[in-house]
């Protein structure tokens, strides 16, 4: 069980968190939506560890992760907006930083690699890869640590279709293994995976039952 | 440290990718560099013995004792290796020859100066013209020169004057006065000949008590180690916040990250410097080349040199990599490194003998990196103590990387 208690955070004045609460369930799919500039990224960038929010707790399975960092490394993998690859470097080479030769050769053979399709271009510099190859690479390279929450901020923007449903046939395999995810989307395909959705407006998370109803959606925003 | 030695090796990996282009650059900021310095280490006006600064000569020299002085300046005097005489007719001829570039700087001889020559008076007559503006070493050369010159004008005529004078007063016959007079001009002949021997010149250099080539030496080679990391830029250009980001949520904290991209940066710069300096060694064994601080101590060598330049390659690497960690954008790294090294070269005098600059400017060309770098060199190649700035460069070594790490915690939050 992950638990997000009053986390608060401020960019000087303004104040971009205001008392965030919000639970996911193993197993669970949350998604956040809200406008360019509500305060996903960083709501997602705090849980990741890399910014520190003025109060608040980020507890999985009675732990603070907040304050454990090293625990924090291993059970949350985080998947920025851009590319974090190293881009002169083949997918190999990225990955080999994260994972032990056999390891990476298992799981390019029939583990979570084989499933997001990197084994078909391991060999290809980043800077020659599509922005879908880029974007499965750099998911293969956060997993790397078996993490029980995977923090993804737009996971699938600018992607193709086929691309985007690899994706979310990982998603749901990593769903099924009992891991969590939260996303930052503002794909409806990705909103329709979640389990759970909230907005965040004006640093408020608010609740929110997605039915369909587009228009309704952008009138909350 | 697992993670921080995996993100080490594909940082060198990173860079051994970009060796070419980075190669590339530092052969072509090389060549430049060193046909500068050829240029300049084999221009006339540095071979000393062979430059003569032209000094015009305007007036009354139909006068046979003005005459002598001029042709014993031209052709006896020691100062003739520095100055070569030019007769004009008149100022205006002197003056025009001035802007031209054709002298340095004329001196007028007045009638005024003839009669006071002829009167034994020791007025000054002799008007002395040269090029305002910055004072450069040839104005203060030429400050000398005439110097010189009027001395031995005013005082070696006076008293060939003063000896024709007082003989003529005492009725001595035109014959036996042209005799003592031509034994007196031999008198100062010979005493001018002798200032060879009872003056002992010693060439300081230019600065920071170098001679002159070992100035030039440490300068244009600090400035191509300040501009290897300029030109290993492309190792500072594919990476993005979100890579910092990334790494950052992976337990590779900013200051890991700066250590594991700084090594390589680092190695990249000392092997290059190390290239450079095989190179000069080739070149100082083939004798092209020569410093009399490394030639007059056979025990220290162009290696120990290069030894001695490593801590100059660990902070100006660091230098660089705050620079490229600060600035943002291809153009911005490049217009502003470039700028940077090359302003921090001037005032710190690796182009331009630094005590030509007011003392404000020195005190602070003296106390940015390069200055240290220039002034430790300079202890190195003097084989004077080299603690003091070690110990500044160390300091300066770590703000920088410091400075580069709290920027790159910056960008990651």
């Amino acid at each position: 069980m992950i638990e997000i208690k009053n986390i608060n955070k401020k960019y000087g004045k303004h104040q971009v968190l205001h008392g965030v609460d919000f639970a996911v369930e193993p197993g669970q799919i949350v998604g956040i939506l809200g406008e360019n500039g509500s305060g996903k990224s960083t709501l997602l960038t705090i849980l990741a560890g890399l910014q520190k929010p003025e109060a608040g707790f980020f507890n999985m399975d009675g732990k603070n992760l907040l304050k454990n960092t090293k625990l924090r490394n291993d059970l949350v993998a985080y998947v920025p907006q851009e590319t974090p690859l190293i881009t002169e470097l083949t997918a190999w080479d990225n990955l080999r930083m994260w994972y032990p030769t056999n390891k990476l050769k298992k799981e390019l053979k029939d583990g979570f690699l084989a499933m997001l399709g990197i084994d078909q271009f391991v060999k290809v510099p980043v800077n020659q890869m599509s922005g879908g190859m880029k974007k499965r690479l750099t998911i293969g390279c956060a997993i790397n640590s078996n993490p029980k929450l995977l923090l993804l901020d737009e996971p699938t923007a600018a992607l193709d279709l086929v691309c985007k449903e690899r994706i979310y046939t990982y998603f749901e395999q990593f769903k099924r293994q009992g891991g969590s995810l939260v996303i930052a989307t503002h794909e409806v395909q990705e909103i329709e995976l979640c389990d759970q959705c909230y907005i965040l407006k004006d640093g408020v998370l608010s609740p929110y039952k997605y039915d369909g109803d587009i228009p309704h959606l952008i009138g909350r925003l | 440290m697992v993670k921080f030695r995996d993100y080490l090796l594909i940082q060198y990996k990173r860079i051994f990718k970009l060796l070419p282009g980075i190669l590339a650059m530092i052969i072509v900021v090389a060549t430049l560099l060193g046909a500068a310095g050829f240029v300049v280490i084999n221009s006339d006006a540095y071979k000393a013995e062979k430059q003569r600064y032209k000094l015009g000569v305007v007036g009354e020299t139909d006068n046979e004792m003005i005459s002598l002085g001029v042709n014993m300046i031209g052709s006896m005097d020691d100062s003739r290796f520095m100055i070569e005489l030019i007769e004009y007719d008149d100022v205006e001829s002197a003056k025009t020859a001035m802007r031209n570039a054709d002298v340095s700087a004329f001196v007028v001889i007045t009638d005024e100066f003839t009669d006071a020559l002829n009167a034994m008076t020791n007025d000054s007559k002799v008007k002395y013209y040269a090029t305002s503006g910055q004072k450069g070493i040839s104005n203060v050369m030429m400050d000398e020169i005439a110097s010189i010159a009027t001395n031995i004008i005013v005082y070696s005529e006076t008293g060939i004057c003063t000896l024709r004078q007082i003989m003529k007063e005492q009725g001595f016959s035109k014959e036996i006065r042209h005799e003592k007079i031509n034994d007196l001009f031999m008198l100062y002949i010979s005493a001018l000949v002798l200032r060879t021997n009872i003056t002992e010149i010693t060439e300081l250099g230019l600065s920071d008590g170098l001679s002159t080539p070992a100035y030039y030496f440490a300068g244009i080679l600090l400035f191509f180690m300040l501009l290897l990391s300029f030109c290993a830029i492309s190792f500072f250009l594919g990476q993005k916040n979100a890579q910092y980001k990334f790494m950052s949520s992976k337990g590779i904290t900013s200051p890991y990250q700066v250590m594991a991209e700084y090594i390589p940066f680092l190695t990249i710069n000392a092997i290059c410097t190390a290239v450079t300096m095989g190179l000069i060694f080739a070149v100082t064994k083939m004798e092209l080349f020569t410093m009399d601080e490394i030639s007059s101590a056979p025990s220290f060598g162009i290696l120990n040199v290069s030894l001695h330049l490593i801590p100059v390659c660990i902070m100006f690497s660091a230098l660089g990599f705050m620079i490229f960690e600060i600035l943002i954008g291809v153009i911005n790294k490049i217009l502003v490194a470039f700028m940077l090294y090359i302003g921090m070269g001037y005032v710190s005098g690796y182009f331009y003998p630094k005590t030509f600059f007011p003392a404000v400017v020195q005190a602070v060309g003296a106390h940015l990196p390069s200055g240290v770098a220039f002034s430790y060199m300079a202890d190195v190649l003097t084989r004077e103590d080299i603690g003091m700035h070690l110990l500044i460069m160390a300091g300066y070594t770590v703000i920088f990387l410091a400075v580069a790490t709290l920027v790159r915690q910056q960008k990651i939050r």
